[in-house]
């Protein structure tokens, strides 16, 4: 299942990443050129599967960054996160405030760890979830035609990156996360080093 | 594993708490978002309204527009009226002294801008006059009306900026 996953997710991301260098009409994404040539070299490396535990580290360091730094935002400003969530028109009223507090801290304790390595199995599962959650709400966003900001990582960002983009990076972050749950072991992990003992 | 998830929800359940305690930008338990409004949510029109004029918005049509961050609220009130309190984010263009702001706020505005004009409150027109005038004279194409006005909006204790806000956008 692990390989699976990762040779997906080396496909998409080398792929993505080369198709944007050589045809940046097809995949318009807003990266300088050394991003780009530095993913299509994740994305090789990812495939090819040299190293498997420095694979797992790297992905869970990409995925758990991802999650700190898409939290610390949020919870320094709840009031602007709830109105962001409230303009989904997806979530009731009477819970917009309670979901605005909450939320940010799931994030930011799963992603610390996943990056650490400490009962990442259960934070890996719970990132997957919080990114299926966030791929139904985009894609309601995307059908209804719903002009709204993705809250992804700043509150007070006025970008607005299309959404379909914003699926697809969820879609990798996905991938990255079944490939970090279905390792036999986690690199550089603390649990693993703590239960040695 | 769920036992883990479990204490991770609980965890984050307690920070979120102790954060709202603590945090300056916090948030009321149970927000007044405007599905819990709507027993005030009444189409506000004004007596000089006639057939061609920019399109009305209700409180709530109002506060979707403001919570998408994509339109440019105007505030039509005198000057100091917008320096008391004014609906968060809102730019001051008084009708009374369109001559003397324009040169200043309408080159920031470009023609298909999405704007939302205001002033007091129903009983205001200068909130009508403005939309029909930057419709007819300016070419602005896509402007609407909030009759509510400031009364509807600091009534909801939705967001202002000014004197009784954050003075964020006041200027």
């Amino acid at each position: 299942m692990e390989s699976i996953l990762r040779v997906i997710l080396g496909i998409l991301v080398a792929g993505s990443s080369i198709v944007s260098i050589f045809a940046p009409e097809l995949i318009p994404v807003t990266a300088t050129l050394p991003v780009k040539i530095a993913m299509t070299i994740f994305g090789l490396w990812i495939l090819s599967g040299i190293g498997k535990d420095q694979i797992n580290f790297a992905l869970r360091l990409a995925v758990g960054i991802t999650f700190v730094y898409a939290a610390v935002d949020k919870i320094i400003h709840p009031d602007q996160f709830a109105r962001i969530i409230y303009n989904y028109h997806q979530v009731p009223g009477q819970l917009i405030n309670i979901f605005a507090l909450f939320l940010p801290w799931v994030e930011l304790i799963t992603g610390i760890l996943v990056i650490v390595g400490y009962w990442e199995k259960a934070a890996v599962v719970m990132i997957g979830g919080m990114l299926v959650m966030f791929m139904i709400a985009l894609s309601m966003a995307l059908v209804k035609g719903v002009n709204i900001e993705c809250g992804c990582f700043s509150t007070t960002s006025k970008a607005k990156g299309p959404i379909k983009d914003l699926i697809f990076r969820d879609i990798l972050l996905l991938l990255s996360c079944g490939v970090i749950l279905w390792a036999k072991k986690s690199w550089l992990a603390v649990e693993r080093q703590h239960a040695r003992r | 594993m769920i036992l883990r998830i479990a204490i991770i929800l609980f965890i984050a359940a307690i920070l979120g708490g102790i954060n709202n305690f603590i945090n300056p930008n916090k948030v009321p338990w149970v927000g007044n978002w405007p599905s819990a409004m709507s027993d005030t949510d009444t189409n506000w029109t004004s007596m000089s309204y006639e057939e061609g004029d920019p399109p009305t918005l209700k409180l709530s049509e109002a506060f979707d527009r403001w919570a998408s961050k994509s339109y440019v609220f105007i505030d039509a009130r005198e000057p100091e009226e917008y320096a008391e309190g004014h609906i968060e984010g809102a730019i001051s263009l008084p009708y009374d002294y369109f001559d003397d702001y324009k040169d200043k706020v309408l080159p920031t505005l470009p023609k298909d801008t999405m704007i939302v004009t205001y002033c007091s409150g129903s009983e205001c027109e200068s909130s009508l006059y403005l939309a029909r005038f930057l419709v007819q004279e300016f070419g602005y194409t896509k402007v609407e009306i909030f009759f509510g006005g400031w009364s509807q909006w600091s009534k909801q204790q939705l967001p202002v900026d000014g004197k009784y806000g954050n003075d964020e956008g006041a200027q």
